[in-house]
């Protein structure tokens, strides 16, 4: 198989990697982040593109990776947060209300795997079976973890007036 | 408040348009720091091996010559221990 190219990947595919992130995150700076840091990863894993699987399918694999990581990075970073602000070395400030802020409120309450498994399957909608290929974790797991996310988003949701 | 399949509808409509040509440039500039920080990491682990093999090398022949000092003094102490002061002292033929 030849080598692919860089820039005729980017060009072919920027637009459904920006839909894509566009599901995960809802800030522009976020979105572009994760965009920068999905087409970095494709960019890497160039050379080492088999052809196994069509290039659109190995690319969204690489862009969810990319989500999820960016993802996982955060909830370490809220943890850190609220150690230190239980510690009152720092106050939490309450982020501005845009209307990615508000869309973004209920999904705060999910951990980065809950997130993850929500996107795909209600808003993706990808086959339960899919997901747990995606991101490698078994079929109960991902069922389990859909029915509790969907639990603290429709809660969530009661409590939250403003959307 | 709305319901679970709004909230979801919302955001599967949240799309706003990008600038693809920025995002490009800062994708490029981006791996070409990358690349220098990789360069820069991997000329400062040849740097440290070759500082290490430096030391090895001068370092090496002085720990042979210390032991040789080391191991010869054990022995000289040996040495002395049969030799006719000692033997003196711990003989039976003394004069208590």
């Amino acid at each position: 198989m030849a080598q692919l190219d860089f820039a005729a990947v980017y060009g072919e595919h920027k637009e459904n990697v920006w839909k894509l992130v566009s599901r995960y995150v809802f800030t522009r700076e976020d979105r572009e982040d994760l965009f920068q840091e999905a087409f970095i990863n494709i960019h890497q894993a160039l050379p080492r593109f088999r052809g196994e699987a069509a290039v659109g399918t190995w690319i969204y694999r690489i862009t969810v990776n990319s989500a999820l990581n960016q993802l996982k990075k955060r909830d370490r970073h809220k943890k850190v947060l609220r150690a230190l602000s239980a510690l009152r070395i720092i106050e939490t400030e309450e982020s501005a209300v845009g209307d990615a802020a508000l869309l973004e409120r209920p999904l705060a309450k999910l951990n980065s795997r809950q997130r993850m498994i929500v996107m795909l399957s209600d808003v993706e909608e990808k086959k339960l079976g899919e997901i747990a290929e995606l991101l490698s974790l078994p079929l109960g797991t991902v069922k389990s973890t859909l029915h509790r996310a969907r639990e603290i988003l429709k809660k969530e949701l009661n409590k939250n007036d403003r959307l | 408040m709305i319901g679970y399949e709004d909230y979801i509808k919302k955001i599967k409509d949240d799309q706003a348009p990008a600038d693809f040509a920025s995002l490009r440039q800062t994708i490029g500039r981006k791996l070409t720091e990358r690349q220098r920080a990789r360069k820069r990491g991997a000329l400062a682990g040849v740097l440290a091996l070759f500082v290490l093999c430096l030391a090895a090398y001068f370092t090496y022949p002085l720990m042979q010559g210390g032991n040789g000092q080391l191991m010869s003094y054990v022995f000289d102490q040996q040495e002395l221990s049969d030799g006719p002061v000692i033997n003196y002292v711990f003989s039976d033929t003394g004069t208590f």
